[in-house]
């Protein structure tokens, strides 16, 4: 739909462009049909796609490629959470931290620890990114984890873009019982695709090149370093579990 | 960074202004001939050892890695993902639209561009109307295809490529030569020297160093842009959503910092619903870089919702066409199934030999540079490039949605012979031999003719002197020269098999 207040491209003109570009495709589509149309492909049955089976233990599959990859994975019991991100922050010499974590009793938690370990959580106000990039930690949780390729699931709804991205640590907090086996498990075949986010990032690691002969270089533009603190045990908290589904 | 040029005093030339400063080797003039090129990279042993090691190691990482994930179902998944993406083209007119709906109910702007000119002015058009003056763009091939960087920076705007590679070539007025790792064909010591001549770095080689100078220099880039650019690995129907894959993230903070993203998308790169999504991500990375997937892996749907902090307040995404409608509506329509993974160029002794992408003269190179780029461009413009092949099948073999290059190599070829049979020595060649072939007593007196001949030449027709009946002719006087440079010809034998048949039956 075209912004009427644009003076640039009046409307018919806009839409008269669009229809003669749509009726270019649609006569190269039928110019080179192919003689049986074909059905749209399921990947419901998409033996061949999947490398991790559903079942088995999610987490330990999740910690192996999450440490191959180069993300430090700890696990830690809820109770045990606040205390081993405070001596984290403490024993990094981490002194300013940006929090964007959507479930508010892990947000609770992480800023009593924060407080604990002497360090400063950056007044983060909507509008701009701009108080990350003075900060030396990024604190979320996730809106999900696929054990496959230990990759952490974020959402710009629940934690911005920012956090995760522009400071050079980034601190992931994620409960074990949102892991999923395989990036299959993410989006359920068959079924109409979940309302998404304006941004939903899969992140696998640390910021990672090559391009200068071949060899690996960590933290280019995203974070140097990926630390997961995996929370086992019970939820305790009334807001709803960064599961893969919203 | 260039700067545009005021109007009381001269400015640099802009680099990719035909005939001034310097041609970039992606847009030669016309028609192309790759063979000079190619044949000054054989003798650059030094391009030889980095591509040979580059595309080496590459292709190997993929077996290996893909076999690890998927054994023995690969070849099923390529089948899948081929037909994911065939189904798609096969449907394009409709998930288009589909596309268009749900990313504008997203609140995304959609553009049309016919050809490069069109997108051109549209990247301009949204720059000039925010009064943008520094842009900050990712690694996309479209966007190299319409010549996007020349046209904003002689807008005055200056442009920054934000992947360490297309960075480090943008400063040293370079062109990439691979479409995943696109410096393959510099060293450490060059990108030592460019940081020391344009960002006035202390002198370095070593890696990580140069790349937290880039990474220091970029992020103040990235805080004070005001329009960031970028391409999309994938488009989904079903939700109106691009879809960005990176290593280094730099793709998320040039489209995440500025307030506008301007996404340039070619039109195959539609796919039809987001569950199509991860089979071809798995095969995706593992192809490019054997990775299970790319580090950041970025579902863009529309621009920043009122509930959330931060992120771009617009988003436009044009749709390019140039040319690939013409594709789309020809027998080459599954050359539109490319994703972008490189795997065809790791997998090709030809794009080895030839040192890497420059040498195609295109965007476009390898394997699929040598099927699309005739296609896109014109075959009488690149006629080499479908020659330039020994149809191994090596990159059918890697291309993961299953792509028949070969098939396609071959068809652009029958292309050329048409065209070579139809005009003036190549026409008199065919009329000649085929009034030959049907008049068998003339036939066989050329036979025996050309027999004597090429024994002639191989040493003497009969008597001492001749050629036993299995040697062989390896360089040849005249206009068989070229011929058997690279090639031997076996002699023909003293007697041709109805003669021998006719002699040996009398017995």
């Amino acid at each position: 739909m075209s912004d009427p207040t644009d003076r640039h491209r009046p409307a018919d003109g806009h839409d008269r462009e669009r229809g003669a570009f749509l009726d270019r495709v649609r006569s190269a589509v039928r110019r080179a049909a192919p003689p049986t149309p074909g059905a749209i492909p399921s990947t419901v049955e998409a033996r061949a796609a999947r490398t991790v089976e559903p079942g088995g233990n999610p987490v330990d599959l999740f910690q192996a490629r999450a440490t191959g990859a180069g993300i430090h994975v700890r696990t830690c019991a809820r109770r045990d959470l606040e205390p081993s991100i405070g001596a984290f922050l403490a024993e990094r010499g981490i002194r300013s931290v940006a929090v964007a974590i959507g479930e508010s009793s892990l947000a609770a938690s992480v800023d009593r620890a924060v407080v604990q370990a002497g360090a400063r959580a950056l007044p983060t106000p909507p509008g701009s990114p701009e108080p990350y990039f003075n900060a030396d930690c990024g604190i979320t949780d996730v809106s999900g984890a696929i054990a496959e390729s230990g990759t952490l699931v974020l959402s710009s709804d629940r934690h911005g873009r920012a956090g995760f991205m522009v400071p050079p640590v980034h601190v992931a907090l994620v409960r074990a019982e949102a892991i999923v086996p395989d990036l299959l498990d993410l989006w359920a075949p068959g079924t109409a695709a979940p309302v998404l986010p304006s941004s939903l990032v899969l992140v696998s690691g640390p910021s990672k090149t090559a391009d200068i002969e071949g060899i690996l270089v960590t933290g280019v533009h995203g974070p140097r370093e990926v630390h997961v603190f995996i929370i086992q045990g019970a939820a305790g908290s009334s807001a709803p579990s960064p599961g893969a589904r919203p | 960074m260039s700067r545009a040029p005021t109007s009381t005093e001269p400015g640099p030339p802009s680099r990719h202004a035909p005939g001034a400063g310097h041609p970039s080797p992606l847009f030669p003039p016309l028609p192309y001939r790759m063979s000079d090129a190619a044949a000054r990279a054989t003798r650059d042993v030094r391009l030889q050892q980095f591509v040979h090691a580059a595309t080496g190691r590459r292709d190997h990482g993929r077996v290996t890695a893909c076999h690890e994930a998927f054994g023995d179902r690969y070849d099923d998944l390529r089948r899948l993902a081929g037909e994911i993406k065939q189904h798609a083209l096969d449907h394009l007119d409709a998930y288009l639209e589909q596309f268009i709906e749900r990313a504008e109910a997203a609140g995304a702007r959609v553009h049309v561009a016919a050809d490069a000119a069109r997108a051109r002015e549209i990247g301009l058009e949204i720059a000039r109307s925010r009064a943008c003056r520094l842009c900050v763009k990712s690694k996309s091939m479209v966007t190299e295809e319409i010549e996007l960087v020349p046209a904003l920076e002689d807008a005055g705007i200056e442009t920054l490529e934000t992947d360490l590679g297309e960075f480090i070539i943008q400063l040293d007025h370079d062109a990439p030569s691979h479409i995943v790792a696109p410096m393959i064909h510099k060293d450490r010591t060059a990108v030592a020297r460019v940081f020391v001549r344009d960002l006035e770095a202390e002198y370095t080689e070593d890696p990580a160093r140069l790349t937290a100078i880039a990474r220091e220099h970029m992020r103040r880039k990235f805080r004070a842009a005001d329009l960031g650019v970028s391409g999309a690995n994938f488009l989904i129907a079903e939700t109106g959503s691009l879809v960005i894959c990176t290593n280094e993230g730099n793709a998320d903070l040039s489209v995440g910092c500025p307030p506008v993203h301007v996404a340039f998308v070619g039109i195959e790169k539609i796919v039809p619903r987001l569950e199509h999504l991860p089979p071809l991500l798995k095969l995706l990375a593992r192809s490019a870089t054997s990775q299970p997937l790319t580090i950041y892996t970025t579902l863009i749907t529309g621009p920043r919702r009122p509930t959330e902090p931060h992120g771009p307040r617009e988003l436009h995404i044009v749709l390019v066409d140039n040319g690939r409608t013409d594709v789309l509506g020809s027998e080459a329509r599954e050359l539109l199934r490319c994703i972008r993974c490189g795997a065809c160029l790791n997998a090709c002794p030809v794009y080895r030999h030839a040192g890497g992408g420059h040498a195609y003269g295109a965007v476009y190179s390898g394997p699929i540079g040598a099927v699309l780029t005739p296609r896109l461009r014109g075959i009488e413009n690149y006629p080499d490039l479908p020659r330039a092949s020994s149809l191994c099948g090596a990159c059918y073999e890697a291309c993961p949605v299953k792509i028949d290059i070969p098939g396609q190599l071959v068809a652009l070829r029958r292309h050329l012979v048409r065209q070579s049979r139809a005009v003036g020595g190549g026409a008199l060649a065919y009329r000649t031999w085929a009034w030959t072939l049907a008049r068998p007593s003339l036939y066989r007196l050329g036979q025996r003719l050309s027999r004597f001949a090429m024994r002639r030449i191989a040493g003497a027709p009969t008597g001492a002197h001749a050629p036993r009946d299995s040697a062989w002719l390896d360089h040849g006087p005249g206009p068989l020269r070229a011929w058997t440079a690279e090639r031997d010809f076996p002699v023909p034998p003293s007697r041709s098999f109805r003669e021998w048949w006719d002699q040996e039956r009398r017995r």
